[in-house]
């Protein structure tokens, strides 16, 4: 086997929290009523001249991995290597000597650019904060340089243009032209085309993978379009709320997707060849709350192929109910609604790890079960109801168990170089604290 | 056959610019049948929204629609602001882009749904309102259990789903949807294009789907009409127009779409043009690999062939030499692109 290059980045154990602020009161003290955990627990490596794609929906925490590799945004815990050096706990001063070798691309061209400097001016800006080919002149020809380099030419026609005087197209060259001004080793591409034209995506992606090939530069390209990452991409990491469910190489995560998650995007993708046919059978529901994730796989309550540990809780029951009520007469909503109550009830505390307590609103607690069980009864494929280990009235309280939830890991999966992180792949592991509970039994 | 519900003849809409009136649509036909999806696509300023709107009535400030557009045997153009604004809601309903910015987050959602039956069926008592409005949600996912909420309290895909269900609380006959999923997650656009797929099951009602994403076309519409500077320049079954495009700007376009299968880019050259001093004769001639004499001189003719139709002089016959001379093309720099 050939060795492997030095990677360039190395990432482990990232977590980033951002701390949720609800009113004014808590935004002057500083208090923060809970947080939301972005990155959570993320490992990967990035090889020098390498393309590398996060995929995933908003909410995902793709931007703000990316945004942490230039060290705008601070980590909790984890740690981030560039060429051995760490940066997670640099100071801004430190860092930004190493910003000329990392630089960034964002989606809206028009608001990257400042709208009363000219293009020019823009990049001739960048070179001056880094102390770059001093003096008037030499500055001048670099900026020309960045200019042709990225298609503006001649540069003398676009270097005292304002943003205003650009097409979306120029304007995202203009951008990439100050970035790689800088002479950068790694640039992240943050949604670089998806506010493009679709007659411009192409070409930016054109220049893009021409600059990588010219200038050696390593990418990390976020993306919510897989179309775009399929061809640019050498490796492909997808994510869902702060997690890599899946990464590997673009050719083997498109060829075989196994995540629930990938197959999804994968299918959802819609496809410019009308024999194709509209994707059927998708997930439910959209990305969940980011401050209160779903336990156990934080993908469970819209995954087709869940199993019985991946996590199932009170909430899913409440979903489960929401669907059951869009289907029912209007009268039998009205009565079943009045007898489970307002959502609020299936956010309460878990008695016991593993079990849910309803109570009923009104009615009794045997006539809740009946609902549960005749919700069972006609919807058995519902993968909910894996999960439920049994389902108990005492008379004031409806007693759920459910099996025990396990966190799945990112692990290799063996003959391939794809790791996935789902049960479906992996023997579970079964919590701490249940597996404690268990023994005490 | 049955007859359309929506016949659109020769609309023309232009408005105010800085450097003189824009031509932003000019001179469009098409028709719709009930239960049928035609796709309008093209790029960004080739005029797809502006003609959504115009078709309402809802043209900005100043502007000026010309034309005639007949819709359940009325002819629309003509009538008075107060005429055209009973027909809208009950007869045609408009779904935008962003649904944040349609509803009042002051309202919870039940009052969106009391206000539009309030002003289109005023007979209707509170619990047939309510009835209604429960309906159409469910019918589109969303549980009873939410009809309180205020619109700050659901996602964005959500909010999407409580447009649509507005819009159809009143049964239109006609659904003018205007980028309804640009601006949401992959996942969640496929739902809502489900759902529209569904409402013609149910509700049958004819749509105008505008949007820039030909994979939408693609999955979600019976017909496409693909619109370059103002016209539409080619229309068809979305099968035939997608397997064989006459027009060389649906070519293009089609080519330059990246898709699961794309291998290598491609890209149409140039710019759309300014709709003030549009290019003589074929508007996309400046941008066509395929230009001849004629094209700079004359407006193509409109082709029809089979179910297909196109305006380009390539397909037309009994061109002379002269006028069959392939256009020198000037080289395109990134200079002048979009």
């Amino acid at each position: 086997m050939p060795t492997k290059p030095e990677p360039l980045f190395v990432i482990e154990d990232l977590h980033i929290d951002f701390a949720l602020r609800t009113n004014a009161v808590a935004r002057l003290l500083g208090s923060s009523s809970g947080t939301v955990r972005a990155v959570d627990g993320v490992n990967i490596e990035l090889a020098p001249g390498e393309v590398l794609g996060l995929v995933g929906e908003s909410g995902s925490g793709k931007s703000t991995l990316g945004r942490a590799l230039l060290g705008l945004v601070r980590p909790g815990r984890g740690s981030i290597r560039y060429r051995g050096q760490e940066l997670v706990g640099l100071s801004e001063k430190k860092l930004r000597p190493l910003r000329r070798k990392l630089q960034m691309v964002f989606q809206d061209p028009h608001a990257s650019l400042n709208p009363s400097m000219t293009v020019g001016r823009a990049i001739s800006d960048a070179l001056r904060i880094h102390d770059l080919h001093p003096g008037t002149e030499e500055r001048r020809r670099a900026v020309g340089d960045a200019l042709e380099r990225v298609g503006l030419a001649p540069a003398s026609r676009f270097i005292d243009k304002y943003p205003g005087e650009l097409s979306g197209g120029q304007k995202q060259r203009a951008v990439i032209a100050r970035a790689i001004a800088l002479g950068p080793e790694l640039l992240v591409a943050d949604e670089p085309i998806s506010m493009l034209d679709m007659s411009v995506r192409a070409k930016i992606l054109g220049l893009l993978t021409e600059l990588k090939q010219d200038l050696g530069l390593t990418y990390v390209y976020i993306t919510h379009d897989l179309a775009s990452a399929r061809f640019f991409c050498d490796r492909i990491a997808i994510m869902y709320l702060g997690k890599i469910v899946e990464t590997g190489p673009t050719a083997e995560i498109f060829d075989n997707p196994r995540h629930p998650y990938t197959k999804a995007l994968l299918r959802a993708v819609p496809d410019p060849d009308p024999s194709h046919g509209m994707a059927r059978d998708l997930p439910r529901g959209e990305v969940p709350d980011a401050s209160d994730p779903p336990p156990g796989c934080p993908f469970h309550p819209r995954c087709p192929e869940a199993v019985p540990h991946c996590g199932w809780e009170m909430r899913d029951v409440r979903m489960v109910l929401e669907q059951r009520w869009t289907r029912v007469s209007p009268e039998q909503y009205a009565a079943e609604a009045r007898l489970v109550g307002d959502a609020s009830r299936f956010n309460e505390r878990e008695p016991a790890p593993g079990v849910g307590v309803l109570r009923p609103a009104a009615g009794s607690a045997d006539e809740l079960l009946a609902l549960l069980e005749d919700e069972r009864a006609s919807n058995p494929a519902e993968p909910l109801w894996h999960g439920v280990r049994g389902m108990a009235s005492n008379g004031r309280e409806v007693r759920i168990e459910f099996v025990e939830r396990a966190v799945p890991r990112l692990l290799p999966i063996a003959g391939s170089a794809v790791e996935v992180s789902c049960h479906l792949y992996h023997e579970p592991a079964p919590s701490k604290s249940q597996a404690a509970t268990a023994k005490a039994k | 056959m049955t007859a359309p519900v929506v016949d659109v003849h020769d609309v023309r809409v232009w408005y105010a610019g800085p450097n003189g009136p824009v031509q932003a649509v000019d001179g469009v036909t098409f028709a719709l049948r009930p239960g049928e999806v035609l796709g309008l696509v093209g790029e960004s300023g080739c005029g797809k929204s502006t003609l959504g709107r115009g078709l309402m009535g809802l043209v900005p400030r100043g502007a000026a629609i010309d034309g005639d557009v007949e819709f359940d045997g009325r002819h629309l153009l003509g009538l008075s602001k107060k005429e055209r604004e009973k027909i809208r809601g009950p007869g045609m309903a408009l779904i935008f882009q962003e649904p944040m910015t349609r509803l009042d987050p002051l309202m919870k959602i039940s009052d969106h749904f009391t206000e539009v039956l309030h002003v289109h069926e005023p007979k209707l008592s509170k619990s047939e309102m309510r009835d209604r409005a429960l309906d159409a949600l469910r019918s589109l996912g969303i549980p009873p259990t939410r009809y309180d909420n205020y619109p700050h309290e659901f996602s964005g895909g959500m909010r999407q789903r409580i447009m649509i269900a507005l819009a159809l609380a009143l049964r239109p006959k006609f659904i003018i949807a205007d980028e309804p999923t640009t601006a949401l997650d992959v996942l969640v656009e496929a739902q809502i294009l489900n759902i529209l797929a569904d409402i013609r099951q149910t509700y049958a009602p004819a749509i105008l789907l505008i949007t820039h994403n030909l994979g939408i076309v693609a999955e979600a519409c019976d017909r496409v009409a693909v619109m370059y500077a103002g016209r539409i320049v080619e229309q068809g079954p979305v099968r035939d127009v997608f397997a064989k495009p006459r027009h060389p700007y649906t070519q293009a376009l089609l080519r330059s779409t990246i898709s699961l299968k794309t291998q290598e880019l491609n890209s149409i050259a140039g710019a759309p043009p300014d709709l003030v001093r549009p290019p003589t004769g074929c508007r996309f001639h400046p941008r066509c690999a395929h230009a001849m004499q004629v094209c700079v001189d004359k407006l193509p003719p409109l082709i029809v062939e089979g179910v297909q139709q196109a305006e380009c002089w390539l397909l037309a016959s009994g061109l002379s030499e002269a006028q069959r001379r392939p256009l020198q093309r000037e080289e395109v720099s990134v200079a002048d692109e979009a």
